[in-house]
């Protein structure tokens, strides 16, 4: 075990003791050096990866109850049709720009949630959003869900890599009071760059700058997060850099969703203990021009998860790794008069891994009792969440989620 | 407690903010922490200028010295007689295309840059994230409206929050955020009701959701056209009937919701909150902002009064309010060219914000940004100091997009004799000269770096000794808190 101030320290010791580095500063090195002997002692954990599709996704565009009349008639120039449906069963079909998604649904590794939701759904994004990311209804300003448990093994050892975002900063639902997480958009420009056009000067003022973020005093409120930050960047630049050069097996797309979900997997393939993932899908608040614009998201979603899928397999790793779909809301079941959906409630929610049992979950949403316009939610998303807490990381769901939830049965193999 | 007679006392002590460079040779050398870090005048105008301003480089620093604080909050707020011509005459000469949002974003961060009118930014900055509005549903010719928005947001930036609430409740690129525009009798849009109520001025749990029924009905048929250039009142889109809005019952328009709304003592205690959270620190005590509320409600919600409530509070100046906030990328970013007044047409700025993770006129959501911790990741963390030390050291190339190396001669008064003067000076002026010993022994030693002494070091070493203390002292943790 090692605390954070050893590890820097270490790192930093190396530095003065004059280890070379080519690329990149000593210091990062020496940082990774003393984490990566570290490390090999842990068994490599399960991870959790999440999908924010943000702007809440058209559920029954992605879930497409492709025979019911209902949905025909309350969607008249937005309905899919049967024939851009990948049918599942004689009810429920993918959306064919999810086509990526069949072959793992055929092979039982896709788990469809049916009409994920909570009691009296709020219609405003920021409070949704909130809800699902505390997992508190009340939408508390509070730690994310998922931060309590980086809290909690942050508490038993630290690892920057716990935790780990694509994008700029920690997503509320990874957030927590002691542990902030590498938050990462272009590996290319994820580390220090040059603080002065003579080398050596440069990494004197590197060397430098740790030191004045270790012994800023501990007594203002962003003290102690300003130090590990600094820190955590630090010690993660040169793992991120290093693991986002080796070249992967699968092909990812070329879209941001794909190239992020290329870094998680490059981040896995390097052997770094990564517990919980987050990256980002936005575009989905589609109020008008929908079918289009909703069809590019999914194709570039299910690629995105397929190319992941794949490479997780490919490393051996794919029983390891589970990913989860969430978005703050579903949308309205009859379409408005620009072409697309307003804000609505219940929405399906996607499971994807080696170990998942595949299948439906949940009971489907009755298109023809609604509330306000909207889907009434079947399964609470607390149940998810205790589901995977429970089941997946290992941990009891009800400290976290402040009650108990029933789960979904035998969401695993 | 009379906070004003705690006030006027604070401010009878103020005996002017002593010469600069004398405050460089006496810069605050507490062994640890830092003690009272308002034990000096010096300290309390820099971090008025932090909070109101964008920062005080030297030449603010002289030019207020020996006034009183009161003096210069006054001096901020009377704005309105101050000539800013050359910066207008530079915006223009800059040429921006408000259909490019880097253009859009790149003009502003050169208005807050080299404005002499800081507060009025600072103020328009504020709205900004409060009466949020953004680009991604504006497209080609419809993104000057955000532009639009923002000159409204600087012309009545102190203004009486009716009026800016009623104007910005009739602005194109708000009523499109919000989907005001498709508001109409038969299908009553609750958007920008809900937020109305919710971020611009009572806050949760002070209405209703029957309240943002009839307030969506009462905007119904409040438009927009082109021929009109914006906003358009649709008459047979309105809702002429009853409504009872927060307990009273009329035939209310949007208008009528507004001034109901700000009869409701929520109102000015949801304000005073955001100015004190925005100005002073997050989640203040009661008794902290009840006077501010209580400035807003006797003066009819004039936001100079509101305003002028924070800047002169005791608590203002209290040690909780103290590097209370972590420094917003644009604040960073525009504080650094002004510390070092650097040339610049905003996009390479822009850029450097974008980095840090801050687009003006993209905000998140609705909500704004929520600041405080979330702009301290990794990235972004990275995007600070890299973003600092280009500042310094010069981004190579030439023109307008380019940025020359830093000559921190020109930050201090009196060229340094001693290690000693150097370190110390350089923190006087950025971060108050509040180092612990430990830290500044630590720089001290990193500015000679083995030499004997300070004389002994060539003119050149000496100017690169210098810029390293200015890159360690601007990206130090003490710098990204304001």
């Amino acid at each position: 075990m090692i605390s954070r101030r050893d590890f820097v320290k270490r790192g930093v010791a190396l530095v003065t003791l004059g280890t070379a580095g080519a690329a990149l500063p000593p210091v990062f090195k020496g940082a990774f050096a003393v984490r990566a002997s570290d490390a090999t002692a842990d068994a490599p954990g399960r991870t959790l990866v999440i999908v924010q599709l943000a702007g809440g996704n058209d559920g029954l565009d992605t879930l497409v109850p492709y025979r019911d009349p209902v949905y025909q008639n309350l969607r008249p120039s937005l309905a899919v049709p049967e024939s851009a449906v990948l049918p599942l069963d004689d009810e429920w079909g993918l959306h064919n720009s999810l086509a990526s998604l069949r072959p793992l649904w055929d092979e039982g590794r896709l788990a469809l949630v049916h009409a994920v939701g909570y009691p009296n759904p709020d219609y405003s994004h920021f409070k949704s959003m909130r809800i699902w990311q505390t997992g508190d209804p009340a939408g508390a300003v509070g730690d994310g869900w998922l931060g309590s448990y980086l809290d909690r093994l942050e508490a038993e050892e630290h690892d920057p890599f716990h935790g780990f975002n694509v994008g700029r900063s920690t997503p509320p639902e990874l957030r927590s009071g002691g542990a902030p997480i590498p938050s990462v958009t272009d590996p290319s420009s994820y580390s220090l760059e040059r603080l002065a056009p003579r080398e050596a000067e440069s990494r004197r003022r590197q060397t430098a700058l740790l030191k004045l973020y270790e012994q800023f005093p501990k007594d203002t409120p962003y003290a102690a997060l300003l130090e590990t930050t600094a820190q955590d960047a630090v010690a993660s630049s040169s793992v991120v850099q290093e693991a986002a050069g080796a070249s992967t097996a699968a092909d990812f797309p070329e879209t941001p969703l794909g190239q992020g979900f290329q870094l998680l997997a490059q981040l896995i393939a390097s052997g770094v203990n990564l517990r919980v993932a987050h990256v980002t899908l936005g575009g989905f608040d589609t109020h008008s021009g929908q079918v289009a614009d909703h069809r590019a998201l999914l194709q570039a979603l299910g690629d995105a998860l397929a190319a992941f899928y794949d490479e997780m397999r490919a490393l051996g790793k794919e029983r390891d790794v589970l990913t989860m779909t969430w978005s703050e809301f579903g949308r309205r079941v009859e379409e408005n008069a620009s072409g697309g959906t307003d804000h609505g409630a219940a929405g399906p929610l996607l499971l994807l891994g080696g170990a998942i049992n595949g299948g439906f979950y949940g009971e489907p949403p009755a298109l023809t009792d609604l509330t306000n316009g909207n889907l009434k939610y079947t399964v609470d998303f607390r149940s998810v969440y205790a589901s995977v807490l429970e089941q997946w990381i290992g941990v009891p769901s009800e400290e976290i989620l402040g009650g108990r939830f029933s789960q979904l049965n035998g969401l695993l193999t | 407690m009379d906070a004003t007679v705690s006030r006027r006392q604070l401010l009878a002590a103020s005996a002017g903010v002593g010469l600069f460079a004398s405050a460089c040779r006496e810069a605050t050398r507490s062994p640890t922490g830092i003690g009272d870090p308002f034990a000096s005048d010096r300290v309390r105008l820099q971090h008025l200028l932090r909070r109101a301003a964008f920062g005080a480089n030297r030449d603010d620093l002289t030019r207020y010295d020996g006034q009183s604080l009161e003096a210069v909050v006054e001096d901020l707020l009377a704005y309105d007689s101050v000539d800013d011509s050359e910066l207008e005459s530079k915006l223009d000469a800059n040429a921006y295309d408000f259909e490019r949002p880097v253009d859009m974003v790149a003009w502003w961060l050169t208005r807050m840059s080299h404005t002499r009118r800081p507060l009025q930014e600072r103020m328009t900055f504020f709205w900004h994230g409060l009466l949020t509005s953004g680009l991604s549903k504006l497209a080609g010719d419809l993104r000057p409206l955000l532009v639009r928005q923002n000159e409204f947001l600087r012309s009545h930036a102190l203004d009486t929050y009716d009026v800016i609430l009623k104007g910005i409740s009739r602005d194109a690129a708000m009523m499109l955020w919000l989907d005001m525009h498709t508001n109409t009798k038969e299908h009553p849009n609750e958007n920008y009701a809900r937020e109305l109520m919710e971020l611009f001025s009572l806050g949760i749990g002070n209405y209703s959701e029957e309240d943002v029924r009839e307030a969506a009905r009462a905007f119904t048929g409040w438009s927009l056209s082109r021929e009109a250039g914006g906003y358009e009142f649709r008459s047979m889109q309105h809702d002429y009937g009853e409504k009872t809005l927060l307990g009273q019952t009329g035939t209310w328009d949007g208008d009528d919701v507004i001034d109901i709304i700000l009869q409701q003592p929520a109102a000015e205690q949801y304000l005073a909150e955001r100015l004190w959270t925005y100005f002073a620190y997050p989640e203040p005590e009661p008794e902290v902002v009840q006077p501010v509320a209580q400035a807003l409600r006797s003066s009819g919600f004039s936001m100079r009064e509101g305003l002028r409530s924070v800047l002169l509070s005791e608590a203002f100046y209290s040690p909780r309010s103290y590097r209370a906030r972590v420094r917003a990328p644009v604040d960073l970013a525009v504080s650094v060219v002004r510390m070092l007044s650097l040339e610049t047409d905003g996009r390479i700025v822009a850029q450097a914000c974008h980095q840090m993770g801050q687009d003006l006129f993209s905000p998140p959501n609705v909500a704004g940004w929520p600041g405080g911790a979330a702009w301290l990741g990794t990235s972004t963390w990275f995007a600070r100091v890299n973003a600092t030390a280009a500042a310094v050291n010069g981004t190579g190339g030439r023109g307008a997009t380019s940025i020359p190396q830093a000559d921190p001669s020109t930050l201090l008064i009196e060229e340094p004799s001693t290690a000693e003067e150097a370190v110390d000076g350089l923190a006087a002026l950025l971060v108050d000269g509040h180092l612990s010993e430990e830290v500044r022994s630590f720089l001290i030693e990193f500015a000679l770096d083995g030499a004997p002494d300070w004389r002994s070091l060539g003119v050149e070493e000496r100017a690169e000794r210098l810029r390293g203390l200015l890159i360690l002292l601007l990206a130090s943790p003490e710098y990204q808190l304001a």
